[in-house]
């Protein structure tokens, strides 16, 4: 399995990229701290899971669920928020984003997370 | 009588005539016989045939002859008679011969033509009886003439003047007849004549008198009428048709002669309620209420009525006497006074009498033009004179008059003033001292008067010789009562022919039934005693005609004695006429007595040398002085101080000007003062020029004068006290009045006119006009008393002001507005504070949005800040903290325990940090729009409070300019934070919709309210936050709340979503 962190803070995502590192499906992690370097990853290594922030500068979040969605609906999207009221999370589900956590109280769901995501995708092959 | 004397002229002649044919038939047939018996041989036969007719010729002669003598006996006793009665006739008698020679004269006539019948004798008619036309002073033909030619009696009186030889001339009536003889041969003539000066004075005297009394009535120089007691106008004078403008209708016109009347301030006066018919119904006098009379051309005159009813004997109300006092006149020379000085300077210019004033060393200093014209100079020439060129004799005044004069009193001089062309001019100087020592002279040319005055003496002279006397009736009767001599005059008056009544009895045929005891009783005193109660005086008593009627006569009865014979000669002249006359005179009189005593006011006239003629009871009561008193008394004791000389002047001028009138205050003989107004007449009693005058009360008029008076010079006195412009407008007679500030508003001083309606108007400001002149019109029209409004007003000075106006409107009865008093203010200042203030105001909310954006943005960023940046590191702080609890392993359990708060301490730090966040600018604001962000906050309310909350929200979502959203966010953050600071409410609703273009959000709580007037007091920062707030929203914000039933605040903003 292959995740792609995307958070603008480089100490998130190391930290990200630590607590994933405790699930077993995942093969490589792949990391991005902006927009446009998510855009470029996604499209070289084509991930499975896209782990992403919100709070993306200029607002970038929506788009990039909404590249995710639209270049390969079969990507995981993972919201991860310090916003967690309710609008805002309608407004990712939405935009087709398959999870909402809360980053701060939810953080330690994602290898779990991951490891469901990764069962239900070997169901499928 | 004439009649009898006819006949003894027609025995005379008959006589001769008899002697004629007695000679003439004795004469005849003897020529002829003798002839005959010349030629027929036979003169014995002759001769038989001669005298045998002779012998019965001459007996019937010697028979004619006896019969002759008995006549002439009887004729000369007849002739005795006569020549008494002649004699003692009243009338003249002459007759004449044939050529016209006077033959015999009476005594009467004697005495009237001043001949004696033996100087008369055989002289010429036409030079004794020297009579001429009255008028024309033209002699007459010869009378006797004319009777002799034409044979028939002729009559002439009234213009016919008889010049005595040499005891003057008599106005004489005469008649006169043809003598005949017994063959209605003429043989002279009779002429009958009598003075009738008398009558012809008492005539005049008659008519003189009756015209005085309806003179002076009709001379009154106020309006005076009568109406019966129905209300018809009756009697009215001159003044009364001038002042109505018109005749009134016999039996038409009720109680007033004028088309309409009205109240002094404008209303009807129906005529049934005018004062007349007031006091006819009331049967009491109705004094003091002033009317206005409107003449048929629309002219209105102020009018004093006076009714007061008149009663006659009995006590019956038989109608009023009405007098009008017409003060137009008074109440427009009062305005005339109160002009400026140069009106009166060009009356004084204008004035007819020549007025000067002058030093008494000559110097002329001031002058008018009737000055100068009076004397035919022109102004530059007469400016140059000196006094004594103008006057006749040097002397400028003598010494008793310039004593006078310099002593305060007013002289009249007559003087002869010296006009340009060298003529002399007469006056009458009127001259005072001024109080700067000059002296000023009221000149007028009095010449054409005394011309007058010298014809009028002289016409009273002529009319003194006036003289006339009627023909009186004359009837002789014997001793015994039985008429024996009649005159055509006594068969006019009485109706009976002579030959009806001679030989009858007086008392039958002319005394009344009862009157003939007394008539018998007194021939037969008069026979015992030769004395008669009637006898030799003229007496009045009532006599009877033909016809039965009784009529009055004046008698003048004369006892003859005639040798043995007696006889009583009575003078009879029918006095009906003159009885009538006098009765309707007397008639008059009472009438006029009762006019004037039941005059309101008083009346009276006196002569130029001011003895009082004539007054009426009002003036007795008036003054208190007793008929006796008033007799003796000058007008003018009636008053005292300046009141007598002005009265003394005013009566003066009367004289002079022919009438006048003056207000004084009556003293009365108990020294109370009544106030009276006055007007005079100048008129001719009894040939002098006297003063006739009427007074009325005036004490109410004055007292309501005084009123007005004083609250006028309030009104004036308040109009300069006060700091406001105040003006006053009279719709009725357009007169303008404004203070000293009213004309300093527009820039104008108390010398211009006061600024009308029009100019008013065309200074307003025109985006004003249309605006302030509408809702002018609008409250005149309503029945409101009051208008105001602010408006820009261009002034003279300093261009446009703005000016508050506050008018009060004065309405009639009918509601017609009739007056307008108003106050302007300068208001320029306090506009522009306030225009100021509103500037500053707009700034201050515009600085206040400002800030308030200014805040917004940085609390957006702060949020932000706070939310995401402190957010961003406590994650890792919770990571971190997370990491090192699992990497504790076997550490002790206290360090497993601390770092677990730790993390614990974060998670809280966290909520309190998100919240914080929140609370500065939800993020969802600006994300999720209005109603997320109010949704979310009040669920977030309600979990921290415990307060059930409900969002009813009517839109899904507006699209709210950032402003708006932010500033209605805010007011329900701020709201919610009320009701849970003090509400103690339950339950929160809050409501959110669009509606009718505009944004409404309501939000109400259940909790313990408040009073309204409580918040009010209170400076209550949060409301007036949230006030102020709505209003950059340019909306409206309201709060409502009432103890123990919650609050309430609805925000009102305008959107067009």
């Amino acid at each position: 399995m292959l995740v792609l962190i995307v958070d603008s803070s480089i100490q998130i995502v190391e930290r990200l990229e630590e607590i994933l590192s405790e699930a077993e499906d995942i093969s490589t992690i792949r990391k991005a701290v902006s927009y446009e370097d998510a855009i470029k990853q996604f499209n070289e290594s084509k991930p499975d899971i896209v782990l992403l922030d919100i709070d993306l500068p200029g607002n970038k979040s929506i788009d990039l669920v909404r590249q995710i969605k639209k270049i390969n609906a079969a990507t995981a999207a993972i919201v991860l928020s310090i916003r967690v009221d309710d609008a805002t999370q309608k407004q990712y589900n939405s935009l087709g984003a398959d999870f909402f956590f809360d980053k701060y109280h939810d953080f330690e769901k994602l290898p779990s997370v991951v490891n469901t995501i990764a069962a239900s995708k070997k169901r499928r092959h | 009588m004439r009649k009898q004397l006819k006949q003894i002229k027609v025995w005379l002649s008959k006589k001769r005539v008899l002697l004629f044919v007695l000679i003439f038939s004795i004469a005849m047939p003897g020529i002829s016989i003798f002839f005959l018996a010349q030629k027929s041989n036979l003169p014995y036969l002759a001769l038989l045939i001669f005298i045998v007719p002779y012998l019965g010729i001459l007996f019937f002669l010697l028979k004619a002859i006896d019969r002759t003598q008995k006549i002439s006996e009887q004729l000369r006793i007849q002739k005795e008679n006569y020549k008494a009665t002649l004699n003692s006739l009243g009338e003249g008698l002459i007759t004449t011969d044939k050529q016209g020679q006077v033959v015999y004269m009476n005594p009467a006539a004697e005495k009237l033509t001043g001949w004696s019948w033996q100087d008369a004798k055989k002289m010429s008619l036409k030079n004794v009886y020297n009579v001429a036309n009255e008028e024309t002073g033209k002699p007459f033909e010869n009378i006797v003439n004319r009777i002799l030619k034409e044979g028939k009696g002729i009559e002439w009186e009234n213009n016919t003047i008889l010049r005595a030889k040499d005891s003057g001339t008599f106005i004489i009536s005469n008649n006169g007849s043809p003598l005949l003889d017994s063959n209605g041969r003429i043989t002279g003539a009779v002429l009958v004549f009598n003075d009738i000066t008398e009558k012809k004075k008492n005539e005049k005297k008659l008519k003189e008198n009756e015209k005085q009394y309806s003179d002076l009535i009709q001379n009154l120089p106020e309006a005076v009428y009568t109406c019966d007691e129905r209300g018809y106008i009756k009697i009215y004078n001159k003044a009364a048709v001038k002042l109505w403008g018109r005749e009134p209708e016999a039996g038409k016109d009720l109680w007033c002669g004028t088309w309409k009347i009205f109240n002094t301030d404008g209303t009807d006066l129906p005529l049934d309620s005018c004062p007349m018919a007031i006091c006819l119904k009331e049967g009491m006098p109705v004094h003091g209420k002033e009317i206005m009379v409107q003449r048929p051309d629309g002219s209105l005159r102020h009018v004093l009525p006076y009714p007061s009813p008149i009663f006659n004997s009995e006590g019956e109300l038989t109608g009023a006497v009405n007098m009008l006092i017409d003060i137009t006149d008074k109440k427009e020379r009062e305005i005339l006074i109160k002009r400026s000085e140069e009106k009166y300077r060009s009356i004084i210019e204008q004035a007819s009498d020549a007025i000067l004033i002058y030093s008494f060393d000559g110097t002329i200093h001031e002058f008018n033009k009737s000055s100068y014209t009076l004397l035919g100079y022109l102004r530059n020439e007469y400016a140059k004179l000196k006094l004594n060129d103008i006057l006749v004799d040097d002397i400028i005044v003598n010494q008793s008059n310039y004593a006078a004069i310099l002593a305060g009193e007013t002289k009249t001089i007559y003087r002869n003033l010296k006009h340009k062309n060298g003529s002399f001019i007469e006056t009458e100087v009127t001259v005072k001292l001024l109080a700067d020592g000059k002296a000023i002279a009221f000149a007028r040319d009095i010449s054409e008067r005394k011309k007058a005055e010298e014809e009028l003496r002289a016409s009273e002279e002529i009319r003194k010789l006036i003289m006339d006397s009627a023909l009186d009736a004359i009837i002789s009767m014997d001793t015994a009562g039985f008429i024996t001599a009649w005159t055509p005059q006594a068969e006019k008056i009485f109706g009976w022919k002579a030959k009806e009544v001679i030989g009858k009895s007086v008392s039958e045929i002319i005394i009344p039934a009862k009157y003939r005891e007394q008539h018998s009783a007194g021939i037969q005193q008069y026979l015992k005693t030769g004395e008669g109660l009637f006898l030799n005086r003229l007496v009045e008593v009532t006599a009877l005609n033909k016809e039965g009627r009784e009529f009055p006569v004046e008698l003048l009865i004369t006892p003859i004695k005639q040798g043995e014979t007696e006889f009583f000669c009575s003078f009879i002249r029918d006095i009906t006429e003159r009885k009538k006359a006098e009765e309707t005179i007397k008639k008059e009189k009472e009438l006029l007595e009762s006019v004037i005593n039941s005059l309101p006011g008083v009346f009276y006239f006196y002569d130029e040398n001011l003895k009082l003629l004539r007054w009426n009871k009002q003036l007795e009561n008036v003054t208190g002085y007793l008929p006796a008193e008033l007799s003796n008394m000058n007008p003018a004791d009636f008053f005292e101080g300046e009141d007598r000389t002005h009265m003394q002047e005013r009566s003066r001028d009367v004289f002079v000007r022919g009438s006048g009138n003056a207000e004084a205050c009556f003293t009365a003989k108990d020294g109370k003062k009544v106030p009276f107004y006055f007007t005079g007449l100048r008129m001719q009693y009894e040939g002098r020029p006297s003063l006739l005058g009427i007074g009325i009360d005036i004490t109410e008029r004055k007292k309501i004068e005084e009123k007005i008076k004083k609250s006028n010079e309030r009104f004036e006195l308040i109009g300069r006290a006060t700091n406001d412009a105040i003006w006053e407008w009279n719709l009725e007679t357009n007169e303008l009045w404004g203070n000293e500030m009213h004309q300093q508003l527009y820039g104008l001083t108390l010398a211009d006119a006061v600024p009308n309606d029009e100019e008013w108007k065309q200074r307003l400001h025109a985006e004003d006009r249309e605006r302030i002149v509408k809702s002018v019109e609008e409250s005149l029209a309503s029945e409101s008393n009051i208008w105001d409004g602010e408006y820009r007003l261009n002034t003279v000075n300093k261009g446009w002001i703005y000016t508050f106006g506050q008018t009060y409107i004065v309405r009639n009865n009918e509601g017609k507005p009739v007056r307008m008093i108003g106050s302007m203010m300068d208001i320029t200042e306090r506009k522009k504070t306030e225009e100021e203030i509103l500037e500053i105001n707009k700034q201050l909310r515009l600085l206040s949005g400002h800030l308030q954006k200014v805040r917004e943005e940085e609390r957006t960023h702060m949020a932000r800040e706070i939310h995401d940046e402190l957010g961003q590191q406590l994650t890792v702080m919770k990571m971190d903290v997370s990491w090192l609890y699992e990497k504790l392993g076997n550490a002790s359990e206290t360090v497993r325990q601390r770092t677990n708060e730790l993390r614990n301490m974060l998670d809280k730090t966290v909520t309190t940090v998100r919240r914080i966040a929140s609370e500065l600018r939800p993020s969802m604001l600006d994300d999720m729009g209005l109603a997320a962000a109010i949704e979310w906050h009040l669920s977030e309310f309600g979990k921290r409070f415990g307060i059930k909350t409900e969002f009813d929200k009517k839109e899904t979502e507006l699209l709210l300019p950032d402003a708006v959203k932010t500033g209605l966010f805010r007011i329900v953050q701020e709201s919610l934070t009320n009701v849970a600071r003090y509400a103690k409410a339950k339950k929160v609703t809050v409501n959110l919709q669009q509606k009718e273009g505009q944004v409404l959000l309501i939000i109400k709580d259940d909790g313990a309210g408040f009073e309204m007037e409580e918040i009010a007091a209170k400076k209550t920062l949060g409301i007036l936050g949230m006030k102020e707030r709505t209003a950059m929203m340019g909306g409206t914000y309201n709060i409502n709340s009432t103890p123990g039933k919650g609050t309430m605040v609805a925000v009102k903003i305008p959107f067009e979503g």
